[in-house]
């Protein structure tokens, strides 16, 4: 009796312990650049400007960076990250099979993913004691602690605002410019323009 | 009977006198004196007016001779005016660039061909200053971090000697950078509204508005806006002058020459406008050539200003050909200087409904750099067509005597003798270039309003005469506010040396002004 | 008593001369006048989108100390905010070179409010660039 209750607890441990270690792995793996550009190399030239980004990016010279997932998934509970995170996984994996990358309008999609796929939870996991900085008095002179307590005041009302209805332009250095530059197929010497011609016929 | 007299005396004195104050522009006209000052707000060394080419060279050149509480001042609220947005080229000889490409010129040519574009009206004397110290001021700009990209013919020049820098802002940027380094000051929305003088009729200082608000609108009349907070500045040793022209003043330049009429485009920026000119005008400042206002016609008639197909239309020149659509036929030496050719084409426009066609084939169009031939094509100003058929469909071309020409035209080229216009054929790496290969590219150039030949007297050494024959103390003037280097007709890239020349020696000589008075 | 009045007229009709020439030597001041209170209100000066939501006031961009001394030239306090003129050329890239007007080859830092005005609603292209270069892209962007 004594033995199989002891093994039983062994192995259940031994099978936690592994279950749990994997699980947070592949959470992890599957959260940042070699997983997210894997599929996608149509996102290869965003993930770039990621890599380029100064401040949130591989770029920064400090070593901080934020991964895909640091932004990209709701960090207002567990439940919410884990969900949203199995949600878009299998979107996104069937939108890769499934379309055609040259056909997205990618410039114009970064209000989509502004507004939609980048959430104010993940700021504030990071910059944690911004708000709370923003109501003390010692503070209340600096020029972002005006804008950021109208942030706290507009929430809830029909007026609400995003981290990113005001700072649009981070973690992907560049993006827009990167973007135009992709779309844009015009040869850049005369030597790319007679290979066009080339290829046209 | 005698107080009938007395009263209407009175009475027409006293109406005379409303009179004069229903006219207050009349009180302005008087010279403003030092005694008409209530206070100076601020004193400085030296004042330049204007931040284009001549007064950035001005100010480095002063500060660079000792001068160190110094002022550019510039109306509008962005610097370098028409120089920031001109093509940026400057014409001399004996450049290390010519000799690397193999060119071969000389100050002599140079002159020769200024002479000829001026018909001879120049200033001998300044042009002989501009052909032999001109490379001294190209060297000037180098070390002073102006960067030359590439050396090129500009039209009436017989050789290869205009230095393109890209861009007027890339030669204005780097001067004005040194300024700021050297602790000069620079500031915009400030416009010079008299100069004053002291009783001995030096120049002392000057009456200014702060915070002048310019506004964007062709049609509105410069002396109409009255924002600004006026403010006396003293400057000790005097003030230069280096407002630039006034090709986008529609009132003033119609005055100078007739056929300038209101609807005449112009490459000019609105900021060019005769308010200073007309200002030292009134102080009865010298001013010669006046008449000569230059148009240019590198530039599309598709494009409302000065664009971006010139690049394209400068090289078409030399390396393609040009055609009136109704007769299908050539009309003029392509490579003629600006007048010339602003009139062979003003003569076959028909007041602008039958624009020329200018085009050259894939073999010509690659001496124009890539970038600029998309920026004018994505502007509608050049075009590109798979066959000669495609053109001429697209501009209603003569087709018969069309193809003549072009025929004769190859022939000409491969013969290097143009019998109907004697031009030259330029080599581009060492070849001519015909007009053979497919895709042909087209562009239809319209000229306009560009350059003010005339403007205020000087001396060599850039002071300002006066009506009455002598020079005026204090006062000196550089660039295209000055008259007389070109004569009846500018050729390209003369100006940018004009100003940078002729903006060193001011700021040279107001140094030496100061110097003599701190002296005495 | 018509010696009198002649003198009267006279002294007047003087009088009205020298004001006119004294108002006339005055004219480039600074308008507006009186009364000061009155003028300098939200309703005179609007704003309008970001910045009304924002409720931004008058001291928030205008570093001068007396209203009567506000220039549109803000002396950079637009870039208190919106960080630098390397941000604000990013934010405009994605038209490309050719058309970014924030990375003009001309001009250096231009002022903000050459092409913005805040409390008006500009002209649907009072963007400096689109003065020479005329290009449809060019055309189709409006200033906010």
């Amino acid at each position: 009796m004594k033995k199989i209750i002891v093994i039983t607890v062994a192995i259940s441990f031994v099978a936690t312990l592994i279950l749990v270690w994997s699980g947070h792995k592949v959470v992890k793996v599957t959260g940042d650049a070699p997983f997210c550009g894997s599929c996608h190399s149509w996102d290869g030239l965003i993930a770039q400007t990621h890599m380029h980004d100064p401040i949130h990016g591989n770029a920064n010279p400090k070593g901080v960076q934020a991964s895909c997932t640091d932004c990209h998934l709701p960090h207002s509970s567990l439940i919410a990250y884990l969900g949203v995170k199995a949600k878009n996984g299998i979107a996104e994996g069937w939108t890769t099979l499934t379309k055609d990358p040259s056909k997205k309008d990618w410039l114009a999609n970064r209000e989509n993913a502004r507004k939609n796929y980048t959430y104010d939870s993940s700021c504030l996991e990071c910059h944690k004691g911004l708000l709370e900085r923003a109501s003390k008095a010692e503070f209340a002179d600096e020029k972002s602690s005006k804008m950021h307590l109208k942030y706290i005041n507009f929430k809830g009302t029909k007026e609400e605002m995003q981290c990113t209805s005001c700072h649009k332009l981070v973690g992907h250095k560049d993006l827009g410019e990167t973007l135009f530059k992709q779309k844009d197929t015009r040869p850049e010497s005369w030597d790319e323009w007679e290979k066009q011609r080339k290829e046209k016929k | 009977m005698l107080n009938m007299q007395r009263r209407k005396a009175m009475k027409t004195f006293a109406l005379l006198g409303s009179g004069v104050a229903l006219f207050p522009a009349l009180e302005a006209q008087a010279k403003m004196l030092e005694k008409d000052v209530p206070r100076w707000d601020e004193e400085f060394d030296a004042i330049v007016v204007g931040s284009g080419f001549a007064g950035s060279a001005a100010m480095v050149s002063m500060m660079d001779n000792g001068l160190r509480n110094v002022l550019m001042i510039d109306k509008m609220p962005y610097l370098g005016g028409n120089s920031s947005i001109s093509g940026g080229s400057f014409a001399i000889s004996g450049t290390y660039i010519q000799k690397q490409d193999g060119i071969d010129d000389n100050p002599e040519l140079h002159i020769k061909d200024t002479l000829k574009s001026g018909k001879n009206l120049n200033d001998i004397e300044l042009v002989r200053i501009m052909a032999y110290e001109g490379l001294d001021s190209f060297n000037w700009l180098t070390t002073n971090g102006v960067k030359w990209k590439w050396v090129s013919q500009s039209g009436g020049h017989s050789v290869s000697r205009s230095h393109s820098a890209g861009a007027g802002s890339y030669i204005v940027r780097p001067l004005q950078k040194r300024i700021r380094e050297m602790g000069g000051k620079i500031r915009m929305r400030v416009i010079m509204d008299e100069i004053v003088y002291n009783e001995k009729g030096h120049v002392i200082g000057m009456k200014v508005r702060e915070k002048y608000e310019f506004k964007f609108d062709r049609d509105f009349d410069e002396n109409e806006n009255t924002t600004g907070n006026t403010k006396y500045y003293r400057a000790n040793a005097g003030i230069i002058l280096a407002t630039g022209g006034w090709g986008a003043d529609k009132k003033f330049r119609q005055q100078m020459d007739a056929k300038l009429t209101p609807t005449t485009l112009t490459t000019n920026h609105m900021g060019a406008t005769g308010y200073t000119i007309k200002k030292l005008i009134q102080d009865d400042i010298e001013t010669i050539d006046m008449q000569y206002i230059q148009s240019m016609h590198v530039t599309s008639a598709d494009e409302g200003s000065f664009g971006f197909a010139y690049r394209f239309i400068t090289r078409a020149y030399g390396y393609g050909m040009m055609i009136n659509p109704k007769t299908g036929r050539r009309f003029v030496n392509e490579i003629v200087d600006r007048k010339n050719g602003t009139d062979a084409i003003l003569a076959m426009n028909e007041g602008g409904t039958n624009h020329p066609i200018l085009f050259m084939d894939s073999v010509g169009v690659k001496t124009v750099d890539i970038a600029d031939l998309q920026r004018g094509m994505e502007a509608d100003a050049i075009w590109q067509f798979e066959t000669l058929d495609e053109m001429i469909a697209k501009f209603n071309i003569n087709k018969e005597p069309f193809l003549d020409e072009l025929k004769k035209y190859n022939e000409y080229v491969k013969s290097g003798k143009d019998a109907d216009y004697g031009r030259v054929f330029q080599k581009y790496k060492g070849a001519t270039i015909t007009i053979e290969k497919p895709p042909f590219f087209a562009a239809r150039p319209g000229p306009k309003i560009h350059h003010c030949m005339g403007g205020v007297k000087t001396t060599p050494q850039c002071l300002v005469f006066h009506k009455g024959g002598y020079t005026v103390p204090g006062l000196f003037a550089c660039g295209e506010v000055t008259g007389g280097r070109h004569g009846y007709n500018r050729l390209g890239s003369n100006a940018v040396l004009d100003c940078i020349l002729f903006g060193r020696k001011a700021g040279k000589s107001i140094a030496d002004r100061y110097k003599q008075i701190v002296r005495s | 008593m018509k010696r009198v009045t002649n003198v009267i007229i006279t002294v007047l009709f003087m009088f009205c001369t020298a004001s006119w020439i004294v108002a006339a030597e005055n004219s480039s001041k600074l308008l507006p006048l009186t009364p000061m209170g009155d003028k300098f209100t939200a309703q005179n000066y609007p704003l309008d989108g970001i910045h009304k939501k924002l409720g931004l006031s008058c001291v928030d961009c205008h570093n001068e100390t007396k209203p009567e001394e506000y220039s549109s030239e803000m002396l950079g306090s637009c870039l208190k905010c919106h960080g630098n003129y390397e941000t604000v050329k990013e934010r405009t890239a994605h038209w490309g070179h050719n058309n970014n007007v924030h990375q003009s080859p001309h001009f250096e830092n231009l002022a903000c409010d050459v092409c913005h005005k805040s409390h008006s609603k500009p002209a649907s292209n009072s963007n400096l660039c689109v003065q020479c270069h005329g290009q449809k892209t060019m055309k189709q962007l409006l200033v906010k």
